[in-house]
């Protein structure tokens, strides 16, 4: 029953996203999907497989390799726990099918067990994508066993139960106090923020392990360093020393004795978690059939001004964005991690550390002044991948986004409204890294204004080009947020249209290594202002042939 | 039997930060439903009709008041309830990456309806909903009309004998609307216990043996449509909710 | 005034889901649009709005072709599609500026219109409030209030009266007997029949993509020489 209960979840937390002319060649998108996500999979694979190896041979040298392992489970743990803090609550209270399961002859235990399956059954997915590759490349390097490849997946199975067990209770604890779950708008903006929080935590700490700016010494140190919080980690969490030392051991008794210990504990963990979630679960969730507040009945302001359309339009656009807990996070969060990260470099990095970068930089920029300012701009156009604005712009719209084909605004002039946003959180990121930069390099003013207007000249083209495939390609048929920033193909657009800038831009500078850097900037400007032109005309011409998918 | 004695649900509203404020969302409610029956629940949006079905689906516990199915309450028998009660809330597509026999054949087992049982109950429902057409197809790809009757035979795979069916044919075409009532109207006569809510006053006439209306949380008229007519000297249920109700919807 | 001149739409080859449909709806008139789920009405009705392009034919509003003058054509129309669930994110009151200025509502009249809709739907001390937390009905009276708000000539409505609790219902159809009086048209789509018994001047009736019939109820009785309710009448016409 539990299990069939957990199918019926699974399905519906991973609502596909049905393509809105069922007649189209079905087959034929199918195939440059699977193209671009192997790609993609393959471009991450290779990332792994360098820093994987990277820091398997500095350990090495210092004899201290099984501390590998120690931190890819680390990593795993970790990102379970996050995983599960991002989609526990959504899962467990803001499904649609609540109304439904509540009537049916079933017993609280089995509605818990089955929605936490859902949980867990997506924490499998990721630890063997994203632990098992570092792992097996560490067995391929160190000539392992079988023993070794078994204990790994036991291992990575095992780990996620009580995280998430301990998460869900957690998130259970919380929304059973009914006050905030009906005030669902307010709370989901808390969390967000309280998670946003927890990411920077998250990734300050990750550029502790940054190669690009350590010897192999240093990255050594670092690493047994971070080792070491490994075995604090054992300690706490008794699951984790477990598996962990079964994988050491590579005995095949201890490995059968750690994991019998392992299931104990976890099973205790179950049954307590049962117990108490059976008394907290449906106090919330009750809470959410009826969630959706009325604010303070105010004095309803009226705007008697008449603003500019344009103006309004944007910040229907914009509110509509920041309101969502979803897109907030998916789509304008990723895009303020990577400066964030900037900022945590400055502060975690020693000062020698700091000096070092930031002499042979200045050097640089006396000797080589183009690839500094270039390079500068290359970063800006790699951060803009992760915005996810102008790429969902329309298929967040869902079912109302025929609103725009019928109001009296042209659709040209939409277009553009609507690609404003992605612009705007990009000169977000792009101010804080030239600040950064200005305030580790002696780099002159026109030149940080010059590359900021180049960077937006390059972010407007790669903002309408992304509209334009939301646009042939859109999404409009889903039933939650998730589904639309998560399961959407379109995503890898911003990637494509953001790596062929950074291409054009090392081209650029390849080609006229010896030209000065305005002259290689002016050309940059150049090429985008012509494309940003031609790509206008093209938003004019044919504006209602790019609406046609939207009915 | 469905008997609902002296319900009352009380929810607590946060008109502020600090003031809070008790919203009675049913305020002593008291019903027979028999064998047999279709008693239509009746009133305007946010009177309480969905909070109140809730407490008989027993989704929502009352403040005060039982609710009992021929004797037996939600405290001591809430399975062996729930597993003879048809609940229908709402018109949304939901697991619609399945199909509809998927769907039912879903439903059908988490009842625990045995193999056999559930295909022929599987097919007498497609014959008498007319679903044939469309059986094996996606439900994301189905109308409203149809995704409404695959609600109503989702939800009856299990051969119940209460029906709790929440606007059953809101926003539906003529055509669906009358298949589904002239399915209640069946099986009305196969004894089943039908409690159907609407705000359709018209379709309460037509298929209600009693009629139940609500308004603010507060039942303010029950009896036959006949009798509420002749009672508020009326010829048809709207006007005789007007009546009754006049001029209190225009004030808060 | 809308003029649907010999329109066709095919979604998929050979199946016409609206087949050479000629219709005009004049002013001053309150025009029923009726027909089963899948006749063929939503797609008229997204075609006239122009959210669709007819294969054949073209439509007019106030004599502005939707497809050469979309511009002048949308401006003349107010449109209350037959899902409510928009914006969900914005408040009321947002959503209503934000409308105010779409179609140009002039700055002192705002004022007065938005109160006098709201207040007339009993939702105007809910405008400070997000559409998310709004009932089903409360969306459909805040969309409604949307498309009113400047005035149009035209209204088109889809299914305006699903989910409208009996008040509402009651004021949305004076507020259209009164909106024809005046010399302008109200065009809608319903599943209620009695509604359209009682509201429309004229009903066109859709089946399978083909108008079946056109006219005043009095004609439809005449023609089909059925005495039945329009319900029976309805169901005959479309069973064919």
């Amino acid at each position: 029953m539990t299990f069939l209960l957990t199918k019926i979840f699974l399905k519906s937390s991973m609502q596909k996203i049905t393509e809105q002319n069922g007649i189209k060649d079905v087959r034929k998108k199918s195939k440059a999907q699977i193209t671009l996500y192997a790609l993609l999979f393959a471009y991450l694979i290779g990332i792994m497989w360098f820093l994987s190896t990277k820091m398997i041979n500095v350990l090495k040298e210092i004899n201290a390799e099984t501390v590998f392992i120690d931190l890819v489970f680390m990593m795993v743990f970790f990102l379970n726990i996050l995983q599960t803090v991002f989609s526990s609550i959504n899962l467990l209270y803001f499904s649609k099918d609540t109304d439904s399961i509540l009537s049916l002859p079933l017993k609280p235990y089995q509605i818990i067990l089955a929605r936490t399956n859902v949980m867990l059954i997506l924490e499998f997915a990721v630890n063997i994508l994203i632990g098992l590759i570092p792992l097996i490349i560490y067995g391929v390097k160190l000539n392992c066993n079988a023993l070794y490849y078994i204990s790994v997946i036991i291992g990575l199975m095992l780990l996620p139960i009580l995280p998430v067990i301990i998460v869900s209770l957690i998130s259970m604890v919380i929304m059973s106090f009914s006050k905030i779950i009906k005030n669902k708008n307010k709370f989901q903006l808390f969390t967000t923020l309280i998670m946003l929080v927890l990411v920077i935590a998250f990734s300050i700490g990750i550029t502790k392990i940054d190669s690009e700016t350590m010897t192999d010494e240093q990255m050594a140190q670092t690493l047994t360093s971070a080792g070491s919080f490994t075995d604090m980690l054992k300690t706490y969490f008794p699951t984790f020393g477990f598996l962990v030392n079964s994988i050491h051991s590579n005995n095949i008794l201890t490995l059968i004795l750690e994991t019998v210990k392992t299931i104990a504990v976890t099973f205790i963990g179950v049954v307590i978690y049962l117990l108490c979630a059976q008394k907290l679960y449906f106090k919330g969730l009750i809470g959410s059939l009826y969630s959706g507040e009325k604010t303070k009945r105010g004095k309803v302001k009226i705007k008697a001004k008449s603003k500019r359309l344009g103006i309004i339009y944007v910040f229907k656009e914009l509110k509509i964005l920041i309101r969502n807990p979803v897109y907030l996070v998916q789509c304008v969060l990723p895009a303020l991690i990577f400066p964030v990260l900037f900022i945590g470099l400055i502060f975690i990095a020693s000062d020698e550390e700091l000096k070092g970068i930031t002499n042979s930089l200045a050097l640089m920029l006396n000797f080589n002044k183009p690839l500094i300012l270039m390079g500068l701009v290359a970063i800006m156009q790699f951060f803009a991948m992760f915005i996810y604005v102008s790429i969902t712009a329309i298929s967040r719209e869902g079912k109302n986004a025929t609103f725009i084909k019928y109001i009296p605004v042209p659709l040209y002039k939409q277009y553009i409204y609507k690609i404003i946003p992605n612009v705007l959180m990009n000169i977000f990121s792009t101010l804080i890294v030239l600040g950064i930069a200005r305030y580790l390099l002696p780099i002159e003013i026109t030149d940080l204004i010059i590359v900021f207007v180049i960077s937006i000249l390059m972010n407007v083209s790669l903002s309408m080009l992304c509209l334009i495939m939301d646009l042939k390609r859109p999404k409009l048929q889903w039933n939650t947020e998730y589904a639309v920033v998560k399961q959407n193909m379109n995503l890898i657009f911003p990637m494509i249209f953001g790596t062929i800038n950074v291409g054009i831009v090392i081209f650029v500078n390849t080609t006229l290594k010896m030209y000065s850097a305005y002259i290689q900037l002016v050309i940059i400007a150049m090429i985008y202002i012509l494309a940003n032109i031609c790509i206008y005309i093209y938003l004019y011409k044919k504006q209602y042939e790019l609406a046609k998918k939207i009915m | 039997m469905i008997k609902v004695d002296k319900v009352k649900k009380k929810f607590i509203k946060y008109k502020s930060k600090t003031e809070k404020e008790e919203f009675l969302a049913n305020s002593n409610i008291s019903f027979e439903a028999n064998d047999g029956e279709i008693v239509g629940i009746l009133g305007p949006n946010g009177a309480g009709k969905t909070t109140l079905l809730r407490i008989t689906a027993g989704i929502l516990e009352p403040t005060e008041g039982t609710v009992t199915f021929d004797g037996l309450n939600y405290k001591d028998n809430e399975i062996e309830i729930k597993q003879n009660i048809a609940y229908l809330s709402g018109n949304t597509k939901l697991y619609d990456t399945l199909s509809v026999y998927e769907l039912l054949k879903m439903c059908s087992d988490i009842y625990g309806v045995e193999k056999e049982k559930a295909e022929k109950r599987i097919k007498e429902l497609t014959k008498i909903l007319n679903m044939e057409g469309f059986l094996y197809g996606k439900i994301a790809n189905l109308s409203t009309g149809q995704t409404q009757r695959v609600n109503i035979a989702r939800c009856l795979v299990h051969n119940p004998k209460y029906y709790i069916l929440d606007e059953a044919t809101t926003g539906l075409d003529i055509i669906s609307s009358q298949i589904i009532l002239d399915f209640i109207k069946e099986e009305k006569k196969k004894g089943k216990t039908i409690l159907y809510s609407t705000h359709y006053m018209e379709e309460a006439e037509n298929i209600c043996d009693k009629v139940i209306m609500i308004n603010k949380g507060v039942v303010i008229k029950t009896g036959t449509p006949d009798e509420i007519k002749r009672d508020t000297n009326t010829t048809n249920l709207r006007d005789s909710f007007f009546s009754l109700v006049g001029g209190v919807s225009n004030e808060e | 005034m809308i003029e649907i001149k010999n329109v066709s739409k095919s979604y998929v080859k050979n199946k016409k889901s609206v087949d050479s449909l000629n219709l005009e709806i004049k002013n001053g008139e309150i025009f029923g649009f009726l027909g089963p789920n899948g006749a063929g009405k939503t797609t008229t009705i997204r075609m006239i709005t122009g959210i669709l392009d007819p294969d054949e034919g073209y439509i007019l509003i106030d004599g502005h072709s939707i497809k050469e003058e979309p511009l002048e054509a949308k401006k003349n129309f107010g449109f209350v599609p037959d899902n409510p669930d928009m914006f969900l994110k914005l408040k009321g009151i947002e959503y209503l500026n934000f409308l105010a200025e779409v179609y140009k509502v002039p700055v002192e009249e705002r004022q007065n219109r938005i109160e006098e809709l709201t207040k007339k739907f009993e939702i105007y001390d809910d405008l400070n409030s997000y559409i998310e937390s709004y009932s089903h009905g409360m969306r459909q009276k805040i969309v409604i209030c949307g498309a009113l708000l400047s005035n149009p000539k035209n209204w088109i409505l889809d299914e305006p009266m699903t989910g409208l609790d009996p008040k509402a219902s009651f004021d949305l159809k004076e507020m259209m007997r009164e909106h024809t009086k005046k010399g302008n048209t109200v065009f809608f789509s319903t599943h209620v029949l009695d509604v359209a018994e009682k509201l429309c001047d004229r009903v066109g009736i859709i089946n399978k993509g083909k108008l079946v019939f056109v006219g005043t109820l009095e004609e439809m009785k005449e023609k089909f020489k059925e005495q039945g309710s329009l319900e029976e009448l309805f169901l005959e016409i479309t069973e064919e």
